[in-house]
């Protein structure tokens, strides 16, 4: 993928996949995020309640620490590759962001991830035990 | 069908949801533009228990002038 080495952040359309829901969206690629995070709005047209979910998690944020649903996703593909069963945090970033998901580790911790700003090259490399 | 890349062109400023219709390795390509709003809510609102693949973008800039993001 061609990278934009002057923009604000790296963004990438990501496919989200739960049982006969599918949903695709763009995320900042963010590596200091330990989980992949979505908005509710979007958890639940996969299909979760949230109300119900059964895992929590304390999230730190750049402005505050706050509990949020843990979900788990049926498959997440970003760039071709794909992985299952990725650990998801359900909370909405702050209204008027263009931003609304984040890719973190739980997703690419699957993969080799090659950034090469000065190249301008973005690469996401399935690992064979992802496959 | 359009391609999504016109669709952001003719509707600059706004959030859309559009239902794929063409997939390649960096994500939906083209599809039927299905609503479209200034307003993130009202787009997901509009969709909400539609069960097609659909996908919901922002057609302007990742982050605006004079702005920055820190997640």
């Amino acid at each position: 993928m061609r990278l934009d080495s002057n923009a604000a952040f790296v963004q990438l359309r990501v496919e989200l996949r739960s049982g006969r829901y599918v949903q695709h969206m763009d995320m900042a690629l963010d590596t200091g995020a330990s989980y992949v995070l979505i908005p509710t709005d979007v958890a639940e047209d996969l299909g979760f309640d949230l109300a119900a979910a059964e895992r929590h998690i304390t999230m730190t944020t750049a402005s505050s620490v706050e509990s949020a649903p843990l979900i788990t996703i049926g498959r997440n593909e970003a760039l071709g590759p794909s992985a299952a069963r990725i650990d998801t945090v359900c909370f909405d970033l702050p209204e008027g962001s263009s931003v609304k998901g984040l890719l973190g580790l739980s997703f690419l911790k699957h993969f080799d991830v090659d950034v090469h700003f000065r190249q301008g090259v973005l690469n996401i490399r399935q690992a064979k035990e992802s496959i | 069908m359009s391609n999504i890349e016109q669709l952001k062109q003719e509707h600059e400023g706004e959030w859309l949801a559009i239902v794929v219709t063409k997939k390649e390795i960096e994500g939906p390509t083209e599809g039927d533009l299905v609503h479209h709003s200034t307003d993130w809510k009202a787009v997901r609102k509009a969709i909400k228990g539609d069960t097609r693949e659909i996908y919901v973008t922002y057609a302007g800039p990742l982050v605006e002038e004079g702005h920055a993001v820190a997640f």
